[in-house]
């Protein structure tokens, strides 16, 4: 029986194979999305640990992604707003509120992102910033190899200005390990952004404080704006990673039919082709059984193929699909091969059993009238 | 006695729900060594009845007796190896699986009896080197002859020695020479103690065996030994 298993498998190798490139083609795009919908999951946790205590307050228009990930042409707001914020009824809930200003200049003809503010945070330390001076994200200090007291020029769409490397920071804020931290006026100039703020990060003591009434506050006093906090975040974080799960067990309930059909029709087009083959087997002693474990073999070969090339192609386009989508290379991550492989042969079996069963079942001598 | 039919009727219903009797009533018996040649036009039921006997085509109603068991009492897979241990099968089209070589097409009803590859092929080669066909073991169903792919087909048929061979217009694609040629195997065959029933529409042939059964719209018409004399005229 093995014998004529291989033998069939050769004879039919053109049709099972695109058979088998089908199902790979689904499970590449499932494990793609699957990868997809675990990175946007795990960009919100990261986000929601940035903003840590404080309230992020930026304007409404932001692409949080791209704010975070220091990209693209930031949104601004009124350079004024800081004030406006503390005049503001709520402005006696502040403690402090550091400015920003986000942008993306050049150092060394390298693209280096420059963050604009008055002081910062590293580790335990709070650090101011001189007008003349700038400090540098480790990661940004190592690829542009500088080192503190150097000497930087930094151009960007303003006017280009040459500072001192103060410092260089071992633990940036925010994990901005890769820009450089210099005076907001500064920022401005060099942007070419004179009046405008990119964020504010508030922070103050707000244990007895309704954080999310807080925040709705800021937004009504400052038009136009966004207060981010932990708990919004978290908020939304469960909200989409709930509408994330919902679709994407749709998508693979969806695609895991899809798979059980293409396979179940492949399956019932092999029987009624070789009808005459499984009658000849019927009537030379083969028994039922066999005949039904055959194709059912068959069908979990073709899941087993479109399982491993799936699980392949899947790590080969996820970072394609990312950048198209999301303009962020990632990894494709959170499909297990083992897994993949184990439902892919399962299905294909199951989705073959009625087709063998039924080809099993026939007559002999009603096919050989027939055929 | 090999086989015994007991009131074998078998009724084809059409899809406008019309219903044809292609057997009707038939009884008969199958002696060890006897060669059986069922004769009559088309459309007779010879080959309706030869299938029922085979265990391929469960009758309407009636018994095929085998060694005191109603075939058709058994389960699918008891069925399936109780043709493949004890009924070979010759087709018109001999039927041979294409993808497979001769020796494998002979092999595998051995194999599939529990021989281990080894003795199922060796049984094999000696069948095709006795029929002649020693030079075309490796060959496909596609690179045979007629008369080649036949005698590959009645090999399989007796690989397994069966009690009985069953012949379904085994010379209906053949030109009057090779169709001598393979009666001639037949009879040589069933000298050797191989029991055969043969259906054939060719008239000239009854004289072949030494029971000639005629058929006519699904009942035996006529049945006669056939004597040596008989032959000889």
């Amino acid at each position: 029986m093995t014998s004529v298993f291989l033998k069939m498998i050769k004879a039919r190798a053109w049709e099972l194979s695109l058979t088998a490139l089908i199902i790979a083609a689904l499970i590449a795009a499932m494990s793609a999305q699957t990868s997809l919908s675990g990175y946007s999951e795990k960009r919100i946790h990261e986000y929601a640990h940035k903003i840590g205590g404080n309230i992020l307050i930026i304007p409404a228009e932001t692409d949080i992604r791209q704010f975070f990930g220091m990209r693209g042409d930031q949104e601004l707001m009124p350079g004024g707003f800081p004030e406006k914020l503390l005049e503001s009824p709520v402005g006696k809930k502040i403690q402090a509120i550091r400015a920003e200003l986000f942008g993306q200049t050049r150092i060394n003809n390298q693209p280096v992102p420059l963050i604009g503010t008055r002081l910062i945070r590293s580790g335990k330390q709070n650090l101011s910033i001189q007008s003349d001076q700038a400090l540098i994200g480790k990661m940004a200090a190592e690829k542009l190899q500088v080192s503190a007291g150097d000497f930087i020029k930094i151009s960007g769409p303003g006017k280009e200005r040459t500072l001192e490397v103060n410092r260089i920071l071992d633990k940036a804020p925010d994990g901005l390990d890769t820009g450089v931290f210099v005076d907001l006026g500064a920022a401005r100039k060099i942007l070419g952004k004179p009046d405008g703020l990119g964020a504010m990060r508030v922070s103050g003591c707000w244990c007895d404080t309704d954080i999310s009434g807080l925040a709705a506050d800021i937004e009504k006093n400052l038009p136009g704006t966004r207060a981010l906090t932990v708990k919004g975040v978290i908020s939304a974080q469960k909200d989409m990673i709930d509408t994330v799960a919902q679709y994407s067990s749709l998508i693979n309930i969806l695609g895991g039919l899809f798979i059980a059909l293409i396979v179940g029709l492949s399956i019932y087009s092999q029987t009624r082709g070789q009808l005459k083959n499984i009658a000849l087997l019927l009537v030379v002693g083969a028994r039922p059984w066999m005949i039904a474990g055959l194709f059912v073999c068959l069908a979990a070969l073709i899941g087993l193929a479109g399982a491993i090339l799936g699980w392949i192609l899947g790590v080969a386009v996820t970072p394609g699909i990312s950048e198209l989508l999301l303009g962020e290379t990632i990894p494709a991550a959170g499909t297990n091969l083992g897994w993949v492989v184990f439902s892919g042969v399962l299905l294909s079996a199951a989705a073959a059993l009625w087709p063998a069963l039924a080809a099993s079942r026939c007559h002999p001598a009603d096919i050989f009238r027939k055929v | 006695m090999i086989l015994q039919l007991n009131d074998i009727r078998k009724e084809f219903k059409g899809r406008s729900n019309h219903s044809v009797l292609a057997v009707d009533d038939v009884s008969m018996q199958v002696e060890a060594g006897e060669f059986i040649v069922v004769n009559g036009a088309s459309g007779s039921g010879k080959s309706t009845l030869l299938f029922t006997m085979g265990a391929m085509l469960p009758p309407t109603s009636g018994q095929v007796v085998c060694d005191g068991t109603d075939l058709y009492a058994l389960s699918p897979s008891r069925r399936s190896k109780m043709r493949n241990l004890r009924i070979g099968f010759v087709f018109q089209t001999f039927n041979l699986i294409s993808y497979l070589n001769s020796l494998e097409n002979v092999a595998f009803p051995a194999l599939l009896a529990g021989s281990s590859k080894k003795a199922a092929m060796q049984r094999a080669e000696d069948l095709l080197n006795r029929l002649g066909l020693g030079e075309r073991l490796s060959h496909l169903p596609v690179e045979l002859s007629v008369g080649e792919r036949q005698r590959v087909a009645i090999c399989r048929g007796l690989v397994n020695a069966p009690d009985i061979l069953l012949a379904d217009e085994p010379t209906g694609n053949m030109d009057p020479e090779l169709t001598q040629e393979t009666m001639e195997l037949f009879r040589g065959i069933n000298r050797q103690g191989q029991t055969i029933v043969m259906v054939t529409h060719n008239p000239e042939l009854s004289e072949t065996g030494n029971r000639h059964v005629l058929m006519e719209k699904g009942s035996i018409r006529a049945e006669r030994i056939v004597s040596a004399e008989d032959k000889a005229l």
